[in-house]
């Protein structure tokens, strides 16, 4: 997959993520003040692949970085954890 | 058992919105939207104070374009270059105008979802950078 491909996949995911987060601004109570989010599909493992990369540069710059999966489920479609 | 003779009054605490700033989505290394509005005590949009893109070209981050609501409608800055600091204030008529901060705020997420690119290869060009892959 091109860089191109993968910018145009996670910026439709991050309008996603971004819509679910505005009508449930308790989903990121937890997440920590500073830190990046990097989106990962619950079906494009070619991005995920991608995205894992994503995940390690930022990492390797100091940055605290969030990985937001994307679920299948309709009452938690995104979980939230802390990249280690 | 004494009477009160005056009413206390307690002055009401101003209601504050409070400020919601999610993290910033990070499409690649050198790309990311950032999300800043507030809400009031039942959670709806009362501001759009700024949903942004940037670019980082040679280490350094510049913002391509960004929405805000702060003059009380939604409206669309652009950057003019790496090297030009001013920006460019978009035409009203391409940007919702009803509805409430929280339709203009969705309405924004919408814009970059579809116009990205082209926010993205307008500065490009602007700045006179060939496409960065």
């Amino acid at each position: 997959m091109s860089k191109t491909k993968q910018l145009g996949k996670n910026v439709q995911l991050s309008g996603e993520l971004a819509e679910y987060i505005v009508s449930n601004p308790s989903a990121i109570k937890k997440v920590p003040a500073g830190a990046s989010f990097v989106i990962f599909s619950s079906k494009d493992e070619e991005l995920n692949k991608l995205n894992h990369k994503l995940v390690a540069s930022l990492k390797s710059e100091g940055k605290k970085v969030v990985k937001a999966v994307q679920k299948e489920n309709k009452k938690q479609p995104w979980t939230f954890s802390l990249a280690v | 058992m004494k009477k009160i003779k005056h009413k206390i009054r307690y002055k009401a605490k101003p209601i504050e919105n409070k400020k919601i700033s999610p993290p910033s989505f990070y499409l690649g290394e050198t790309d990311r939207i950032t999300y800043v509005y507030e809400i009031d005590s039942s959670g709806n949009c009362t501001k759009v104070n700024n949903v942004s893109y940037e670019i980082k070209i040679e280490q350094k981050w510049y913002l391509v374009s960004r929405y805000d609501s702060i003059h009380g409608f939604l409206h669309c800055h652009m950057r003019t270059s790496t090297k030009d600091h001013a920006e460019i204030l978009l035409d009203r008529s391409s940007v919702i105008k009803k509805g409430h901060p929280k339709d203009w705020l969705t309405w924004a997420i919408k814009d970059f979802r579809l116009n990205f690119f082209e926010y993205r290869k307008g500065f490009l060009k602007r700045s006179k950078i060939a496409e960065l892959y």
